[in-house]
């Protein structure tokens, strides 16, 4: 890839007691790029992205955003620097209309705080309306559907439109870096065929906008990414485009079992 | 879901009768209120308070109906608020100089303020908070003590009382950081307990006795222990503590709103409603628990301080655990993040307990069985909690 | 010198092991259905009213076997095991509808329902406003490695030992200790297993209100009195020393009280005007824990799954 590194990971290793959940995990995304990880339950995926978005400490290790270190910074910070995600439960805010949901999102990019929001009424309404026009075209852009039903709780969204307001969501804190935690996961062919057109679209439309994407769904690892990641109990066995990785016999062995690998 | 039309007679027509819904129940509860304020036969009380029953499980049966009223406030708010505030202006006019009635009027405007303050957190963020009475104990007595010890008038003991306690909300903010749910309760019963029993066995508090000999604040001139008298009526001197308690009630239900409809606000309720989501969405939630505290507390301090001079006299038995209840359960009977349902909570449960003295011992017996009641028949509050709505509709 | 040290050292066993039972009850019923059954303490203390119910009305019928050991005891056995009928009673009547409603409601609910239990007492016990006094049930003293030692208190603190080994052994080792145990990790797959909550919640209420009664009637007769109001106090001091000790650890709960009780004796015993503070040293215990140890000493920190 010749686009710059926008976020890196040098010997990441997390430690829970007596578990060891990542060992010494190295990765590279470029700008632009859409990086797949894949590996069995339980493999780290979830904690790698927990690392980089500050949920998780590690016990070892660095991780940076355009050269600069990430490491110890809280959840909030890391969302201001330019780091989404979606969550693979999609954690919404249920008793909130879907609107306010994406507004919400726009939390890092405002200011207004107490003072604002009762003496300085003007400022702190100008602000909101302007995040609430974005919000609207975030999810136009999204799905003309869910942008009908942007008044609704999200709480009664079905679950492809969930995700996609997700993800909606986590756009606009208008990252650099988007991580998306197996978004495919609770869908069905079509609505995962839906949401490979939405990925697409958000990558043509935004096409400095990095993606992590941890999947399960091989349809998807197969067709999104540029490169793909393979981790297995916390340490990565392959890093390169799908076609080359999964012929590995290694990565074979961590989906398959060695025995279906040695009779194959 | 009510559908406005954008031109023509439908829309006129529907204007018309939501101004007739508005001002039919303004009217109508200014009638009761005034009625509960000023009958003294418990059986027209009870009459009432059933009259209210049947109201509320009504809504519950029909919500097209709940609906149509919200949408009825919603279209003509502005119409509302005048009416509202002519109501509030001129309702001691119509209390007969019945001075127990200006005086629940008064108690009861001070609790919706705790309750539209206890609001900011259990409503809005849903942070347990049981020392809201002592954030309101705070307010009252360092306003007394800074009259009765450095002779400061009422109007500058006040502001000092509100950033008294604000201070002691910020101090019970922070160890409020790391604990959750029922630690976070714990904290803050632990944190009223030992405000209540400091001010109990404090000498310079006036230990269980208190304080006594709070000066009547003055204006201008005019000492609001001297009746009031406005366009040739003469008004009770409780109706000057009834004006300046209604002005905080106003200015509570702007901080209120502005905060609700605010980036502040949504903070909140995304704290409220997933906290990890919520930081993972730039909200740094440590910072905006420990403000839901201070708001809390600044407000609270606020109703001590009035509290204080127009009662003239405090003690530890008026800031408990039990009026830290008592506020919460205004908050969650009243409607959770509802403004209207939780000043509704606050004056039911004023004026009930005061109202029923018939029933005198009786009382706080009725008062927990009527909680548990409420709280299995109509668990979302008399009003609960309404979704935001921007621009257009 | 000694002896007063010696003294103070047996006031606080004896406390910490009342505190203990009342705080074990919290600490259960929270592991199994998840509230703060704020009025927990309201019920652990009606069973020495319902003790002196049954001595009086006993000594109206039977003015002759009054007054001995063996119907004191009888009354006592009797006013825990109503009480226990009382805990599920009351989980019948009111906290079941709270069972999946939000923390904040069920927690104002049970506090009001406390209120009530108090008032109740106040009103249905002849005289219910003033206080009673309550017999030390177990007079005299005993000689000990050279210290006289009063019966009383080292069977409170037999009775507390028994009654926690006993919640022990029906926790470990029986099935329905294993039912109980299942319905608090994960409510739903024990449904599956065909454990009905509903029957297990009662039980839970059953064991937790007559332990707490055992408590009750040991703080009643400590105090060699009692009132309806005593409630709010033994009632927080138990809620704060099962929070301490970490809500759902019944270890903790033990470890909390002895904290809790430890610093009620200290400061009666050395603090000038100890008695006034007491409260006030307890609760600043109670937030200086919580700030180091957020979940309590040993309460499960629930990792939530990401």
């Amino acid at each position: 890839m010749t686009s710059p590194v926008v976020l890196s990971g040098q010997g990441l290793t997390m430690r829970f007691g007596g578990l060891t959940a990542m060992a010494e995990v190295d990765f590279e995304l470029h700008r632009g790029e859409i990086l797949g990880i894949i590996g069995p339950n339980g493999a780290g995926k979830s904690t790698l992205l927990n690392i980089i978005t500050g949920i998780y400490l590690p016990s070892s290790g660095e991780v940076k955003l355009e050269g600069e270190v990430l490491n110890g910074l809280s959840p909030h910070k890391i969302v201001g620097r330019g780091i989404a995600r979606t969550f693979q439960s999609s954690r919404l805010f249920p008793d909130l209309s879907v609107l306010d949901n994406v507004i919400i999102g726009r939390h890092s990019q405002t200011k207004s705080g107490v003072f604002d929001a009762i003496f300085r009424r003007g400022r702190a309404n100008r602000e909101l309306a302007e995040s609430a026009a974005i919000a609207e075209d975030l999810l136009k852009a999204v799905s003309r559907d869910l942008f009908e039903q942007r008044h609704r709780p999200s709480g009664e969204l079905p679950q492809a439109d969930r995700r996609r307001l997700e993800i909606a969501r986590a756009l606009a804190s208008q990252p650099k870096v988007l991580l998306l935690d197996e978004p495919s996961s609770g869908m069905d062919d079509n609505d995962t065929d839906a949401l490979m057109d939405d990925i697409r679209g958000l990558c043509a439309a935004q096409p400095d906008l990095s993606l992590m994407i941890i999947e399960h769904d091989m349809r998807l690892i197969a067709a999104l990414p540029q490169r793909v990641m393979v981790l297995d109990y916390g340490q990565k066995l392959a890093d390169g485009p799908f076609e080359e990785v999964s012929l590995i016999p290694r990565v074979q062995e961590a989906y398959l079992g060695k025995k279906a690998v040695q009779n194959a | 879901m009510s559908t406005v039309a954008k031109t023509g007679a439908p829309a006129a027509s529907f204007s018309l009768t939501s101004l007739l819904i508005v001002v039919a129940c303004e009217l109508i509860g200014a009638a009761a209120l005034r009625e509960f304020l000023l009958v003294d036969d418990w059986r027209v009380i009870v009459g009432l308070l059933v009259v209210f029953a049947i109201i509320l499980v009504a809504m519950q049966r029909f919500p097209a109906v709940e609906h149509r009223i919200e949408d009825a406030f919603d279209t003509q708010k502005p119409a509302a608020m005048v009416l509202a505030i002519i109501i509030v202006l001129g309702f001691p006019f119509t209390l007969e100089g019945n001075t127990y009635a200006f005086h629940l009027c008064v108690i009861a405007q001070l609790y919706a303020v705790l309750a539209l303050a206890l609001n900011f957190q259990l409503g809005s963020a849903n942070i347990p908070n049981f020392a809201s009475g002592a954030s309101y104990g705070i307010g009252a007595y360092v306003s007394a003590l800074l009259a009765l010890n450095v002779g400061l008038s009422f109007w500058l003991a006040l502001p000092a009382a509100a950033i008294a306690a604000t201070v002691a909300g910020f101090l019970l903010g922070l160890p409020s950081m790391r604990t959750r749910d029922s630690y976070l309760a714990l904290v803050t019963i632990a944190f009223g307990v030992v405000v209540n029993q400091l001010l109990n066995n404090l000498d310079f508090t006036g230990g269980p006795n208190g304080l006594v000999g709070i000066p009547v604040p003055e204006l201008f001139g005019h000492s609001f222990s001297s009746p009031l008298v406005i366009f040739g009526v003469s008004l009770p001197s409780q109706a000057n503590f009834y004006y300046l308690s209604a002005l905080l009630v106003a200015i509570s239900i702007l901080f209120a709103g502005r905060l609700h409809n605010s980036r502040v606000g949504l903070a909140w309720n995304a704290l409220r409603a997933d906290e990890l989501a919520a930081r993972c969405q730039g909200i740094n939630t440590t910072w905006y628990k420990v403000l839901a505290f201070a708001v809390d507390a600044f407000l609270a301090g606020f109703a001590g301080t009035i509290y204080a001079f127009y009662v003239g006299f405090i003690s530890p038995d008026n800031f408990t655990f039990l009026t830290s209840v008592t506020i919460m359960t205004m908050v969650i009977a009243g409607g959770m993040d509802n403004i209207l349902g939780v000043i509704v909570g606050a004056f039911l449960l004023t004026l009930l307990p005061e109202k029923l003295r018939v029933f005198s011992d009786y009382r706080i017996l009725f008062f927990g069985v009527t909680v548990i009641a409420f709280l299995m028949i109509r668990p979302q509050g008399i009003f609960p909690q309404r979704l935001r709505r921007y621009g257009e509709r | 010198m000694a002896d007063l040290l010696l003294q103070q050292l047996l006031n606080w066993v004896v406390l910490g092991s009342i505190y203990a039972l009342i705080a074990v009850g919290f600490s259960l019923l929270f592991g199994v259905l998840n509230i703060i059954h704020f009025s927990h303490g309201d019920v652990s203390l009606v069973a020495p009213f319902l003790a002196l119910g049954a001595i009086q009305a006993l000594a109206s019928s039977f003015p002759a076997a009054s007054g001995s050991l063996a119907v004191l005891l009888l009354c006592l056995l009797l006013s825990i095991l109503l009480t226990g009928l009382l805990g599920v009673v009351l989980e019948f009547l009111v906290i079941r509808r709270f069972r999946n409603a939000p923390v904040m409601m069920a927690l104002v609910a049970t506090v009001a329902l406390g209120i009530v239990l108090r008032e109740l007492v106040r009103h249905l016990f002849p005289n219910g406003s003033n206080p009673h006094s309550f017999p030390r049930f177990v007079g005299g003293h005993i000689e000990l490695a050279g210290v006289t030692i009063p019966l009383f208190s080292l069977v409170a603190v037999v009775c507390a030992v028994l009654a926690v080994a006993g919640l022990f052994f029906i926790l470990n080792k029986t099935r329905l200790g294993l039912q109980i145990r299942a319905v608090s990790q994960d409510r739903d797959a024990a449904r599956l297993m065909s454990i009905s909550p509903t029957r297990i919640f009662r039980a839970t209420f059953f064991v937790a209100s007559a332990i707490g009664a055992v408590g009750g009637v040991f703080f009643a007769g400590y105090a060699n009195l009692v009132r309806f109001d005593f409630s709010i106090d033994v009632g927080l001091i138990g809620f704060s020393a099962a929070v301490v000790g970490g809500l759902g650890s019944m270890p903790g709960a033990i470890i909390g009280s002895l904290l809790i009780a430890g610093l009620d004796t200290f400061v009666q015993a050395v603090v000038p005007n100890g008695a006034s503070y007491r409260l006030v040293f307890i609760f600043l215990l109670v937030i200086a824990v919580l700030v180091f140890k957020p979940s309590g000493l040993f309460g499960r920190t629930v990792v939530e799954k990401v």
